[in-house]
């Protein structure tokens, strides 16, 4: 057999079925109609039994009375919305001035504990400072006393060169030997022995 | 026969001339000895030596005159005599006289040493006093080093009176 005319045997038969379950659909819906449907095509249609003066009436009457409740809503929310705000504003008030007496004692206790540390190092500080003061006061006496004694002898020094100086300068002018004879003797003669341990060695 | 220097030979400046002085008449005799011998005609003059120098070979003259061989043996024994004796050096304030020379000399060859030799100095910045060299040893006696010792007596004497 033609592929074709089997394909379309197929296909015939397909469409033939559907409309034979769509016919058979619509003849059980004709004949046993759904209960809910039935029921709303049961209920019949209200139409307003109000004419429009009406309507428009009731409609001012209810905005006149929902405006009035609105006011009178809105008039007491205001107040409670002041009296509210003004409790908050005092109790805003009441915690800031406890915060800030609460933290300015804080800041005033710091301050006193600082203030006491500072002193305390302030006295110890006074304290070295005096006896650093006192030691090097001791000290610099020492060092000027050492100075004082140092040109005391370095002057002496100078003032004994001076004078040996001018010792020997003066008299090496007017030595005469002659006049030495007898001390030279004696001297020989003092150190006789020197002399002969000398010589003799 | 023991040498007989003299008093006034109190240095090794004065014993060196002195051996010079003897050599020049060693020299001189030993050449007047040749020509006497060759009968030749003397053509060299008597040196002259120094008055001490003369003192010298008298005092050590033997006695029957100078020989060749006695004056060579006086100069060896100066020569020993130079390089032997002790020798001191002096120094004083000025130039020594030589009557102070003659007593510091003959008082050390009297009392220390006979033979020793003396080289005297000056030197005025001792003011006074003496330094005496013997070898190594320096003994210094001079009145500025008993000024310098003195020196802070002296300070306090200058400042007392000030």
């Amino acid at each position: 057999m033609n592929l074709f005319l089997q394909i379309f045997i197929y296909v015939d038969v397909f469409i033939i079925g559907v409309v034979f379950a769509t016919a058979l659909r619509h003849a059980y819906a004709h004949f046993r109609p759904h209960p809910e449907a039935a029921h709303n095509q049961a209920k019949p249609q209200v139409k307003p039994s109000l004419d429009k003066e009406m309507r428009t009436e009731l409609l001012e009457e209810s905005a006149a009375k929902y405006r009035q409740v609105l006011e009178k809503e809105a008039t007491k929310l205001g107040g409670e919305l002041e009296v509210t705000a003004e409790r908050i504003n005092t109790t805003v008030k009441k915690l800031a001035a406890d915060v800030v007496t609460k933290e300015l004692e804080g800041f005033q206790q710091l301050f006193k504990d600082y203030q006491a540390s500072a002193s305390a190092e302030l006295e110890g500080t006074k304290d070295q400072t005096e006896a650093y003061k006192n030691q090097l006061k001791a000290k610099m006496e020492e060092q000027v006393e050492a100075e004082k004694q140092r040109l005391i002898e370095l002057i002496d020094n100078r003032l004994s060169d001076l004078v040996m100086s001018f010792l020997i300068e003066a008299m090496q002018h007017e030595i005469d030997l002659g006049a030495q004879a007898d001390y030279l003797m004696k001297t020989l003669e003092d150190h006789k022995n020197e002399f002969k341990q000398a010589l003799n060695q | 026969m023991k040498l007989n220097l003299g008093e006034n030979i109190i240095s090794p400046a004065d014993l060196r001339s002195l051996i010079e002085e003897v050599e020049a008449y060693a020299a001189y005799s030993r050449h007047r000895h040749i020509q006497a011998r060759a009968g030749a005609r003397p053509t060299k003059n008597t040196p002259r030596i120094s008055e001490t120098a003369n003192e010298f070979l008298a005092a050590n003259k033997p006695k029957d005159g100078y020989k060749l061989r006695d004056l060579d043996r006086l100069i060896a024994e100066l020569e020993q005599r130079y390089h032997k004796s002790p020798q001191a050096r002096i120094t004083l304030a000025d130039i020594a006289s030589t009557g102070l020379k003659l007593s510091i000399s003959n008082w050390l060859r009297l009392n220390v040493n006979e033979s020793v030799l003396i080289d005297f100095r000056s030197d005025s910045t001792i003011l006074g006093g003496m330094i005496v060299v013997v070898g190594s040893h320096i003994y210094d006696w001079s009145m500025r080093r008993q000024l310098l010792e003195t020196k802070n007596k002296l300070i306090d004497l200058v400042s007392n009176n000030v």
